[in-house]
Order: C-alpha cells, then structure tokens, then sequence
C-alpha cells in the first residue's frame, strides 16, 4: 500500500535539488547587491566629501568677502584686534598670530569655521584663512579643510630707491666738543669704518638759506654740515639739496625717503601686535618692530646682524626732547626719531651704537660723542617685506599658488 | 496497478511543491536583483549627476568662459538637464548653486541633486610669484 523506499528517496532529492537552487539563487543575488550596495556607499561618500568641500570653499569665500571690508586705518575692524585663538600646531612659534573670523551661519544646516593667522615678524601682511566646513548631519561626518592665504594691505612695501646712507637727517648737524662721533657708510669689505665707503653716509634733505639768495652755495652746504673728518673716518658722499626748501610745516623727508608710502600708523599698529603677541627683545624669535612712546632715554640693546630691528621715536616720544640712546648700547637695524623737523628736540642727542641706519625729523646739533653709526646692508630687514611683481600694495587680493585642500 | 497510479501521482505532488518552492526563491531573487540593479542605475546616474554638478560650479567659481546658465547632457542613455544659478549675497559675496535634473522612469518623479558654494569678489594678482 506504501510508495517503495526508492521512490521516497527520489522526492527528498528533488526537494533537496531544489533548495540548493533556490539558495544558489539568492546567494547569487546576494553577492551581486552586495557589490551594488558597496559601490552605493562608496559613491555617497564621495557626495559627501565634494559636499564638504564645496562648503568649505563656501567658507573660504565668505571669509574672503569679510577680508575685503577691511579698514586698515581701524583697528575695531581688524579681526586680529578682536578676537585671538591658540594656532594651529603646525604654526610654531610666538610670531604666529592667529583669530577667528566670525562667519554667518551655514546656510544649510553644516557647521563651518574660519581660522586667520599670520606671521608677525616676516609677513604681517600675507593673512593665511584656514576654513573647515562639514555637511548637516543627515551626510554623515565628512569635513573638508582649504587653506588660502591673502595679501593685505597692513604695511606698504619699502621703496625701492629707498635710501641707504648711514645718517638720514632734515637739518643741519654738529657735534659737540670733545665727540669721538663716527658716521661710517656701507663699506666694500667686511670692515665698517676701515674700508672703501660703498654708499652714502650722510643724506641731508634741509639747508637753509642764509643769504637769501633762492639757492644753496658749497659753503652754506659746508657749515649745515659742521662734522670734523675725525667723524667720518671711512669718507663717503655727504648728500645736501641744491636749492632752498620749506621744512614746515614738517615736511617728513627723512621719513619719506627711508619709509617711502609705509605710515606711522602702520608701525605702531605693526609694534603693537608684536607686543600683545608677547614678543620682546629677550623671546625666541624676538621682537622686531619697536614704536616708542616714552620720552625716557633708551638703555637696551635690540636686534642682531641676523635678526635686525625699527627702532622708532614717536613724536609723542619727541615731545620735548628726543629720547637718547645710552652710550655703549647696541642697536642693529634702524632707528627713527620724530622731531617734527625741530632741531631743539635733537640738540645734543646721542646715538649708543648703531649699526644699521640712523634716520632723523630733524637736524642734529651738537650730536653727542660716543654715539657710532655704522651703515649696515641687512639695516631693512626687519620692515623690508616681500612684495612680489604684480601686486598691488594698496588693496587686499590673493597669494597665487596659496591654496591648498585637504578632504577627510 | 493500483501502487503505480500512487506512485505516479506522488511524483506529480512532489513535482509541484518543488516547482512552487522553485518558482518563490526565484522569484525573490529575481526581486532581490531587480533592486540591486535599479540601485545601480540610480547610483550610476547620481556619481554622473554629482560629476555634472561639479563641474558647472567649478566653471562658475573660476568664471571660465563659456559657462552657460543651463544645458543639457546625454550621458549613457540619460538625458541630465543642468542649471546654475548666481545669487548675490552681499557686496562682495555671490552664492552659486547648480541643480541637476534627470528622468527617473515612468511610475516616478524626476530626480534631482543641488549643489551650492559661494564665490568672493577678491581679486587675484597679475603676477606669478609668492612669497
């Protein structure tokens, strides 16, 4: 009455046929919506990454919008003034400055920052923006990072006829009894003061007119500069206008020739970053630009053959008098004193010992001894900053070849 | 007689079960496949979508010219429709955004992706060299 047993044998093949089919089947189906799905998850992200890129671009631009309302003349508008932030570590160094930029809110829901930094002491004026943006979350995590760095126009270039004599004064100069003053100009060996003079070491802008004759006579030039030889002990040309010009009000000139387009304000704006960057004469690296207020007299040694500094007398600084520099102290670099073209605020003045350039507002009337001033080459460094052919100094505009990206 | 007319028609029984349990696993592997493939087709289309998009706000933001407001490309069988759009922000800001647009098939709407970024005003130098 029952099937035979090779009979039932033959329905539990065919069953077994048949799920191994089916199962081949869907193993099959499997593997190839695997493959789909890894395909589909690689492609979201990179939607993700390029979304995050975009809005990091996005971010960068905006931070760029907000560089361009920037006021040099005002400080409130320097990003830098309001708001500092620890740099990145890859950013070593006290010279580095670094602040966010303040960004609107992202526009689709993501989060986006802009970071600003800039070295204080080589280039204050290239700004880099680092500017990180990452999609809403519905994308998932992908952060994009830009870097762009601008130039702005915190600090005019230094001229390029810019005058390298080792005194610069709008006046007449003396020197007191008993000087062992020296005026030494650049040298062609290595040798200040003892070898062939290689440039200028004095450049007057002001003669004045005594005879009231309309122009400058070799003697009138010859008692504006009333320096024994003693004082210039490697020669070298004594520039002096040829004709009769007004000094006031202040014309600068000294300023003008050294400085060029540069702006006081821009110094002391340049100083007091330095200052609240924390530099001093005593830090690594150490401070390169200082703008002085104060009328006392100057005791410390600043700057080095390598690592020159600006050393400036306000007019502030010069309200009374010029604020002399100790006998023996040793400045490498420059040094400007703000007379206002006031010979009085100079009479009896002292140099220390600099070795760089020496720039006065003014004349130098019975310049004190023991002050020695070498020309040096490198007397520029520290305010000489690079501007490369095709910028424009005077409006804020990209570094070309600065961008750089990096997706995670 | 009577035990090969059962035999027989066990065979026919167990033939049938076999075919339905057959047809049912093949049937949702063919579902299963029919999905991933449809995946396949709209990932493929949206990479092609995402490098269409990308490129038209490339040529917005680097101002390239020409860098045409709308066009359309035929790529693998799928006609995109692509659209840039420049919307000004502020004085010195101009947000981008490019949409790309392709049919999906008939039992449903027409998709769409949206990519948008923003451009400044700052000038670029003449010269080559950084510093």
């Amino acid at each position: 009455m029952s099937a035979r047993p090779g009979q039932q044998q033959q329905g539990a093949a065919t069953l077994l046929l048949v799920l191994g089919l089916v199962l081949l089947a869907t193993l099959a189906s499997a593997w190839s919506s695997r493959a789909i799905l890894i395909d589909l998850l690689a492609s979201q992200g990179m939607t993700r990454a390029a979304q995050a890129r975009l809005a990091a671009q996005a971010a960068l631009a905006t931070a760029e919008a907000t560089l361009l309302q920037y006021e040099a003349s005002t400080p409130g508008k320097n990003p830098f003034v309001r708001q500092t932030q620890t740099c990145p570590t890859d950013l070593k160094g006290m010279q580095w400055q670094c602040s966010v930029l303040p960004l609107p809110a992202h526009p689709q829901g993501g989060s986006w920052s802009a970071l600003l930094a800039r070295d204080l002491l080589k280039a204050p004026h290239v700004w880099q923006i680092r500017a990180s943006a990452s999609g809403p979350d519905r994308l998932g995590q992908a952060r994009a990072r830009l870097r762009a760095s601008v130039f702005m126009p915190v600090i005019a270039p230094r001229p390029t006829d810019a005058s390298d004599a080792a005194l610069v004064i709008n006046g007449c100069a003396s020197e007191g009894a008993g000087s062992m003053l020296q005026v030494c100009p650049l040298s062609r060996g290595s040798q200040a003061c003892t070898d062939a003079p290689a440039g200028t070491a004095i450049l007057n802008h002001f003669v004045p007119d005594t005879d009231k004759n309309g122009s400058i006579s070799t003697s009138e030039r010859a008692a504006c500069m009333a320096l024994a030889p003693g004082s210039l002990p490697a020669g070298g040309a004594l520039h002096s206008p040829d004709s009769p010009s007004q000094r006031f009000p202040c014309n600068r000139a000294a300023w003008r020739s050294v400085f060029g387009n540069i702006s006081p304000e821009q110094i002391r704006a340049w100083s007091q970053a330095q200052e609240d960057q924390g530099l001093h004469h005593l830090s690594q690296p150490a401070r390169s630009i200082w703008w002085i207020d104060s009328p006392a007299d100057w005791t410390r040694q600043l700057g080095s053959a390598q690592a020159p500094v600006l050393l400036v007398f306000s007019s502030q600084a010069c309200a009374v008098r010029c604020p002399r520099i100790a006998a023996g102290v040793q400045i490498h670099g420059t040094v400007y004193a703000d007379a206002g073209c006031d010979d009085e605020k100079m009479r009896g003045w002292q140099a220390g010992h600099v070795q760089g350039q020496v720039v006065v507002e003014a004349g130098l009337p019975q310049l004190s001894g023991n002050s020695q001033i070498w020309a040096h080459p490198h007397a520029h460094a520290a305010y000489n900053l690079h501007w490369p052919v095709g910028i424009d100094p005077g409006r804020v505009q990209r570094v070309p070849g600065s961008r750089t990206e990096d997706t995670q | 007689m009577k035990q090969a007319r059962q035999a027989s028609g066990m065979a026919m029984v167990e033939a049938l079960v076999a075919s339905a349990l057959l047809g049912l696993g093949l049937l949702g592997a063919t579902r299963l496949t029919t999905h991933a493939l449809d995946a396949a087709l709209r990932t493929r289309q949206e990479v092609q979508a995402s490098a269409l998009a990308a490129e038209a706000l490339d040529c917005a933001v680097a101002r390239r010219d020409p860098c045409p407001a709308s066009t359309q490309r035929q790529q693998h069988g799928t006609t995109y429709t692509v659209s840039v759009q420049r919307t000004p922000v502020d004085a010195n800001l101009t947000a981008v955004q490019a949409q790309v647009q392709w049919p999906a098939g008939a039992m449903r709407p027409q998709h769409s992706l949206v990519w948008q970024t923003r451009v400044s005003a700052m000038p670029g130098p003449l010269g080559l060299s950084s510093p």
